[in-house]
């Protein structure tokens, strides 16, 4: 027996991510209707910035998985549509593409485990699955284990970890106030905030909490070696972002749940600000110099002094080129892909010259 | 079309045969051959589809980047003190733990082979031309469309190499045959890798073309159903049928079918802008001919000197119109006074003077004030410095990051809010918590020639009484001003602030760089009042009489300020005058700032003008705001001649007005230097606006909205492209691109003399990069220049007339008419 509950949940931690998100909208959209007036996609881009909002609500306050799920989707779908927001340029349609195929891994593993709930507990309710109403026990720890598991992989795909970090700098195509929107301040912590909620699971799957936190230490290294190489400032800003998001992992993993939820807020609201003020940086950076009265002095040296020449030339060009992320997916997964396609493509065309009793593979024809 | 109407139309399908049989005789389509791209790049997109920029651009992109930076980077590119070339190849040609990608450790391999040659980056780039098969003859176009690629990263670089006096903060050692020879190994990689996976081929790269078009045979002829559509559409706009065509012989034919191919759709638009370009300037010289010639000789006021920028024209009419008794004159708007300057809030100096000009002097501001009290706040202003570095480095750190985000980062919510929420007040409050630790308010220009100090080499401090007196007598002089100066002279630099906007030098005064012109202005005025300079200029004939005083200003244009300098050292005797003038600028500015706001689609177009006045305050205070101002746009008329001929004409911000006398000026001599001071500018600036209107995505950066600020040097389009140059979108949208159409008040024979003697203005004006017409300085005759000769110009159309300009743009948006002005004359 199997029921659908549409259910929302008020608790602390809930109501306090609600009202972020409704604040951080908010002033995005406030922001948005000077910035992005006149521009072709007025319209479209508040339809996705509401889309996304109700998104956040439904993750926030969702008492049953299927509702969680439901604002996942929503958060999904515009994100990638707002990362391809000026689609007459190829680059935001590509990543946004990316974002997508990423975005729909996490969501599968959302959607395995919101069903591998119904299938061994009966319902999706949040309370009863995550062991506040029935108390430990209720679930073998087996269960926990892949339920955990499978909301974790959903997790570290949304919030961009380790192995899925490539598509976070390719998300900054979109209009400056979504970009810190999303990558600054709501879409990278929904995964946290996710994690939060099933925080009753996360502790009775002690094997996924170590997961979760080894996945969040390296990324936070990753992203934090990577940002200081970054010479652009909304990669900078995305990969620190990146960095914190890794730490709140690592907090969660250990069960600081009130510090992870002030560290949430907290990061959340002065990125938002780091974000919309990026196109000031140069102001920013003349106003320093004069506060100084000098150029700023060079950061990094102590870095300099504690590596060895070669490694840091070595680490230099593994953090340019973003840990190189991008190519080892292209060499494990995408090279054997794409030969598999053509393969198949090859075979196909095989097949249609053979029906059409063509062995030649002439060109087709024109009528 | 044409093919389906045929079925009910007999007589179209019978011209359509016979059009077709008898087109399909004549000699093919005399298209040229075009010629094929010089890239490697483009035939091997055009044969697999596959784009090997799509693998060198990020990379050079990021490369560049890091070599270039000026302090965004945590983490500096290492050894970037040896050059690009070399930088690249140690950072890529470390064989230890390759990359994974095949491409990137091939290009390994050929670094180290490079190296093996030396590390002389003009002598690899030419080992990669010989290695791409590129025929000497053919380098040049080569390297130029490879350099062009990414054009904006390697113009950057040859920026760099060429003014590194310029650099924000430091010109890293680069050269664009650095950066070439870079490109050209990247893409030997990139082609190498391509060419394998796509088209299965491993040999050299100097046969590369020769594989690839075998593989993709070139297109065929345009069929002639295609070819006869034009054709026989405008045999139908001619009424010819058939038989009529049938009539024709095939010479006739030939040439109808080569008029009708020549008129393409490029060659269409082509005649339609020309027409809309003239329509533009019939209306230009229409109102210029039928000005009045002679002003009443009346002694001013007061006079103002502004900048020629075309934004400034409604400032002047408006202070005209209030001020009737008052003259406005158009000079260049660093007043001649080309200088490095560091204000006393400032780290480092920069140049405010045309780009053209490298400045031999540097001028610093100081504070007059105990010196306690500046060192105090020197050194508070240090400490909030470092404070505010420390938070900005660290939050973009892990450790440092984690503290500041999750402790303090909550309070980021009140500035969050209040930018966005509450601007002007935030900025207000900006500005009042800053005064509180910067410089005192009271300070002064170190103008005077300082031997003690020694600036950087190649600059002097401070200027010499003697060219002092040289800069004056020539601003004078040039525009007409000698031996007729009002009381009061206010010298108007103009600059611009907005928030969140990279491109906001673009607003400031063109004729300093993009620089702010207020001290360019503050220190001529110091000059003029000069007791010493005065002498010399006595000496030199140039009368500047002891009751004259000049207050310089700085007038903001984008939220319509206008700040005075030095005004507590204003004489008793002038007070009266300068209240008076500076009441006067108030009312003009408030009008001047609800004209400019007929142009912002979120203000509307009837109401008081002191909500003009806020309307544009706020945009400058602004995060949010991509348009604070429309800097240049709609500009295209630029009138050189007395401020007479022009005064009490509406020309609605969209003319430059430059002040010359042609009456005191026999030989031509002054005519000749301020056209070639004035004239590259402002076609350069006109030139900039109108392509970046036709092509906003080609020669102008797009839209503002995804740009991204790299290195402190540029805009990229998200996350990595190029840098984007030219201007966004947001600034040229109102601007209608016509040619700068430029009217002198000269003597035709005069013009012609200085057009013949000046290359660079004969060339703008043979190219058609500009209109020149000549305006007689005694009569109301106007001779437009075409073909080589003047012709006289003929009043085709009536200027319409208003009482006042408020009453002429009230409630109407977009652009007007020129019309005349009833009480903008002089009086």
């Amino acid at each position: 027996h199997t029921s659908f509950l549409a259910n929302l949940v008020i608790d602390a931690r809930s109501l306090v991510f609600a009202l972020m998100s409704a604040l951080c909208c908010g002033v995005v959209a406030t922001f948005s209707q000077r910035y992005l007036h006149k521009e072709p996609g007025f319209h479209r881009f508040f339809v996705l910035l509401l889309c996304f909002q109700s998104g956040m609500s439904l993750v926030a306050l969702g008492g049953s998985v299927e509702v969680l799920f439901a604002g996942w989707e929503l958060i999904g779908v515009s994100s990638a549509l707002l990362v391809g927001f000026f689609h007459e340029r190829a680059s935001p349609v590509r990543g946004a593409l990316r974002v997508i195929v990423i975005y729909r891994i996490s969501d599968a593993a959302m959607l395995s485990a919101a069903i591998y709930a119904h299938h061994v507990v009966g319902t999706g309710e949040i309370d009863v699955l995550f062991g506040v109403v029935m108390g430990p026990g209720a679930l073998t720890s087996t269960d926990a284990t892949i339920i955990a598991g499978l909301l974790a992989l959903a997790t570290a795909g949304k919030c961009a970890q380790l192995p899925f970090s490539g598509w976070l700098p390719r998300a900054l195509e979109g209009p400056t106030p979504s970009s810190g929107l999303f990558y600054g301040a709501l879409s990278l912590h929904a995964g946290c905030f996710l994690l939060l909620k099933s925080a009753g699971i996360l502790e009775r799957a002690p094997l996924v909490a170590l997961g979760v936190g080894v996945m969040g230490a390296l990324t936070a290294l990753y992203a934090t070696l990577v940002g200081r190489v970054q010479t652009d400032i909304k990669s900078s800003l995305a990969f620190a972002a990146l960095t914190q998001v890794g730490v709140i992992l690592v907090e969660i993993a250990l069960g600081l749940y009130t510090l992870a939820m002030l560290h949430i807020v907290g990061h959340a609201a002065l990125r938002l600000v780091q974000f919309l003020r990026a196109p000031t940086v140069l102001h920013d950076f003349h106003e320093l110099e004069d506060t100084l009265g000098r150029h700023p002095a060079p950061t990094g040296r102590h870095l300099r002094r504690l590596i060895p020449a070669r490694a840091e030339l070595w680490l230099y060009r593994f953090a340019l080129e973003r840990g190189y992320l991008d190519a080892i997916l292209e060499v494990i997964v995408v090279a054997h892909l794409r030969r598999f396609v053509r393969f198949c493509d090859r075979c196909e065309r095989r097949l249609g010259d053979l029906l059409a009793g063509d062995a030649a593979g002439s060109k087709p024809r024109r009528d | 079309m044409a093919a389906l109407d045929q079925r009910d139309d007999p007589a179209l399908a019978s011209l359509w045969s016979e059009c077709t049989a008898r087109v399909s005789a004549l000699q093919p389509m005399g298209r040229t051959e075009s010629s094929r791209s010089p890239r490697h790049r483009d035939w091997l997109l055009e044969a697999t589809g596959v784009d090997t920029d799509a693998l060198v651009h990020p990379l050079l992109t990021r490369v560049v980047a890091a070599f270039l930076d000026q302090g965004i980077a945590y983490w500096q590119l290492p050894g970037r003190g040896q050059g690009l070339f070399r930088c690249f190849l140690a950072l890529y040609g470390q064989a230890w733990w390759p990359p994974p990608d095949r491409w990137m450790r091939e290009l390994a391999t050929l670094i180290n082979a490079e190296r093996a040659h030396g590390d002389d980056a003009l002598g690899s780039l030419a080992r990669s031309l010989v290695a791409l098969g590129v025929q000497p003859d053919a380098w040049e176009p080569f390297l130029t469309a490879s350099a062009l690629a990414l054009g904006g990263w390697a113009g950057m670089v040859r920026q760099l190499e060429l003014r590194p006096d310029r650099a924000p903060v430091h010109a890293p050692p680069a050269s664009l045959g650095e950066f070439m020879a870079v490109r050209l190994l990247v893409e030997r990689a990139a082609l190498g890798a391509v060419a394998r996976e796509e088209l299965e081929y491993t040999g050299p790269l100097a046969a590369l073309r020769r594989v690839v078009e075998q593989r993709s045979p070139r297109s065929e002829e345009p069929a002639l159903f295609e070819r006869c559509r034009p054709i026989v559409h405008a045999l139908r706009t001619l009424d010819v049928d058939a038989t009529g065509l049938r009539a024709w012989s095939d010479d006739h034919l030939q040439t109808f079918v080569t008029e009708v191919e020549r008129l393409d759709a490029l060659e269409r638009r082509r005649l339609l802008h020309l027409a809309y370009e003239r329509s533009f300037r019939q209306m230009a010289y229409n109102a210029l001919a039928t000005t009045e010639v002679d002003a009443p000789s009346v002694t001013p006021n007061f006079q103002a000197l502004f900048c020629i920028d075309e934004r400034e024209e409604s400032l002047r009419r408006h202070l005209e119109e209030v001020e009737p008794a008052a003259e406005t004159i158009g000079v260049a708007g660093f007043f001649g006074v080309a200088m490095y300057y560091q204000s006393a809030d400032e780290a480092n100096a920069r140049p405010l003077c045309p780009v053209s000009i490298r400045p031999e002097h540097e001028v610093t501001e100081r504070a007059i004030a105990a010196l306690p009290t500046v060192r105090r706040r020197a050194r508070t202003r240090r400490w909030i410095g470092r404070l505010l570095r420390f938070l900005r480095v660290g939050s973009v750190t892990m450790v440092r990051g984690t503290v500041i985000t999750a402790v303090l980062g909550g309070l980021a919510t009140i500035p969050l809010i209040a930018r966005v929420l509450l601007p002007r007040l935030s900025t207000r409050l900006g500005r009042t918590s800053r005064a509180l630790v910067s410089s005192p308010r009271r300070r002064e220009l170190l103008l005077a020639r300082r031997d003690d100090v020694a600036p950087a080499p190649g600059r002097h401090a401070g200027f010499t009484a003697e060219e002092m007196a040289a800069i004056v007598r020539r601003v004078l002089e040039d525009a007409g001003l000698a031996g007729r100066l009002a009381p009061l002279v206010l010298v108007l630099g103009h600059g611009s602030t907005s928030l969140n906007n990279p491109h906001e030098s673009a607003h400031d005064c063109g004729a300093c760089g993009g620089g702010r012109g207020g001290p360019n202005a503050r220190a001529f005025a110091q000059m003029a009042n000069d007791r010493g300079v005065r002498a010399l200029l006595q000496g030199a004939g140039v009368l500047i009489p002891d009751s004259t005083w000049f207050v310089g200003a700085e007038h903001n244009t984008c939220d319509e300020s206008i700040t005075y300098y030095d005004t507590s050292v204003i004489p008793m005797d002038s007070r009266a005058a300068f209240d008076r003038a500076r009441r006067s600028l108030d009312v003009a500015r408030a009008r001047s700032a609800h004209e400019r706001s007929r142009h912002f689609d979120a203000a509307p177009t009837v109401w008081a003008r002191r909500r003009a006045l806020a309307h544009v305050e706020a945009r400058a205070a602004d995060l949010a705001q991509p348009r604070p101002e429309y800097g240049h746009a709609t500009n295209g008329l630029c009138v050189v001649g007395r401020r007479a001929r022009t005064r009490g004409l509406f020309l609605d911000r969209r003319c430059f007005l430059v002040s010359y006398d042609s009456t005191s000026d026999h030989d031509g001599e002054r005519l000749a230097r301020t056209l070639a001071a004035v004239i590259p500018v402002v076609a350069g600036i006109n030139l900039e606006y109108y392509f970046g209107r036709v092509d906003p995505t080609g020669y102008g950066c797009g839209t503002k909205l995804p740009h991204n600020v790299s290195a402190l040097l540029g805009v990229m389009d998200g996350a990595g492209s190029d840098l984007r140059t030219g201007l966004p979108w947001q600034m040229v949208e109102i601007h209608e691109p016509v040619r700068l159409s430029v009217i002198v008040e000269a003597r035709t024979e005069t013009l012609e003399r200085v057009l013949d003697r000046d290359p660079n203005l004969s060339r703008l004006v043979a190219g058609r990069w500009l209109f020149l017409a000549a305006l007689d300085p005694t009569s109301r005759r106007l001779d437009v220049w075409e073909d080589g000769a003047f012709h006289p110009h003929a009043v085709d159309d009536a200027v319409p007339e208003a009482p006042s300009s408020s009453a002429w743009f009230a409630g109407r948006g977009g652009l007007l008419p020129f019309a005349r002005i009833a009480g903008g004359a002089h009086r």
